[in-house]
């Protein structure tokens, strides 16, 4: 072999070694670095915290600074799943809210995000009120559970919530649906009657109220729901998955003052059959 | 004859190997670095370190999660809760800043007397 054979053989094997040694026995480290360059588990979690910090503390400017560099697709999904756990654990809605905006910045529009930024308000079409078929609870998210410390949640020491839409009358019932089942269900559907001129002729229509929080209490605990969550029942729907026997008291918006309504999970007769007794209660309320 | 003809193709062999290292060095160290972003918190630069601190504060704010905050914590050099707040404390940062580090350092286990007045103003 000459010796520029030698040499590209040499240079061959050299480059090789050198870069198995750099690649992958000792790549290099950063230091004093920014969070793009973090690792991606730990980018993701910058985000998350990020997130959650937004809907803690509202400062829009910080919130952009600390997302800067990264890259949409990776804060996409997160502020999203974010929101969807803050829903499900029950925050603050004013959190809610603010996880909502930052969620929609960032492309997400998803019925989660169109409820907590109000887009949802005004649904064109009311969806049905009463019914006679059996409800299923829905496991998430539209009842909650509240942790048991460490939230400002418990009642009735809440944090003042802001109320999406504009003032309403006081919620007045007007249908109660009862079925049978087991494990047994509170269901409520929100409504507001609003007047409409068709032909020089009064209409009254029914449209559904997303976004509302529901609130039940009983006697050592609470959980609350947000109506909206489960489109196919209607905009203004929400349910709690609920004990046999206790008795609830049913609030909206704030679990303060009397309830809207007192209701104890009572067992079916024995022509229903087995099971407790279920419900869904309309309410209605209109503009002030 | 022969003896030199090797040495001669030993020293090519020995300096294409060197050139070869030297060049995988510089591709690989400097032009085309293997996962650029593989640094840790611990790596952050210092004032992003401490926002990562406040982050982490105001994240247990909402979740309530004491022991993702540990976690979170563990990534950072020992004690930094205690040291940044002790400082910002020292320095009379807002309390919308302090109060969330005070209650996260208390509910770990180690505050401070400087931290009590936060934890007051704090308090629900």
């Amino acid at each position: 072999m000459k010796a520029w054979g030698v040499l590209i053989v040499g240079l061959i094997l050299g480059l090789a070694a050198g870069l198995l040694y750099t690649w992958v026995i000792s790549p290099p480290e950063y230091y004093d670095t920014y969070p793009p360059l973090l690792d991606k588990p730990y980018r993701a979690d910058w985000v998350q915290m990020t997130v959650l910090a937004y809907g803690a503390e509202g400062n829009w400017n910080r919130t952009q600074l600390r997302l800067q560099g990264l890259p949409e697709a990776e804060i996409r999904p997160i502020a999203a799943s974010v929101l969807d756990s803050a829903v499900v654990t029950g925050r603050p809605l004013v959190t809610l809210q603010r996880i909502a905006k930052l969620a929609a910045f960032y492309g997400i529009d998803t019925p989660v995000v169109q409820i907590y930024t109000g887009e949802l308000n005004t649904a064109p079409t009311p969806a049905p009120i009463t019914t006679d078929q059996d409800i299923p609870p829905t496991s998430t998210p539209t009842a909650t559970a509240i942790p048991p410390t460490n939230t400002p949640l418990p009642a009735p020491t809440l944090t003042p919530t802001t109320p999406i839409s504009p003032a309403l009358s006081e919620f007045r019932i007007v249908s109660q649906t009862l079925t049978c089942t087991d494990p047994p269900h509170i269901a409520v559907s929100l409504m507001l009657s609003h007047t409409i001129t068709v032909r020089r002729r009064e209409e009254v229509e029914w449209l559904p109220l997303p976004g509302r929080e529901v609130w039940l209490l009983w006697e050592d605990g609470a959980d609350r729901a947000v109506t909206g969550f489960n489109p196919e029942m209607g905009l203004g729907y929400a349910d709690f998955a609920v004990a046999p026997g206790r008795v609830y008291k049913l609030y909206i918006d704030v679990p303060r003052g009397a309830p809207i309504s007192t209701i104890q999970v009572e067992p079916c007769t024995a022509d229903e059959g087995e099971g407790w007794i279920s419900r869904l209660l309309v309410f209605i309320t209109q503009e002030d | 004859m022969y003896d030199a003809v090797h040495m001669k193709r030993l020293l090519w062999f020995i300096i294409g190997l060197a050139l070869g290292v030297g060049l995988a060095l510089f591709i690989g160290w400097q032009v085309l670095p293997v996962q650029r972003a593989n640094s840790s918190p611990a790596l952050l630069r210092r004032d992003y370190q401490e926002e990562y601190l406040r982050l982490t504060a105001a994240a247990y704010q909402v979740d309530g999660d004491l022991a993702r905050a540990q976690q979170r914590l563990a990534e950072l050099p020992p004690d930094s809760l205690v040291k940044v707040t002790e400082r910002w404390i020292a320095q009379g940062k807002s309390d919308a800043i302090l109060i969330p580090l005070a209650q996260l350092a208390r509910d770990l286990g180690v505050s401070t007397p400087g931290m009590q007045p936060y934890l007051q103003r704090g308090a629900p």
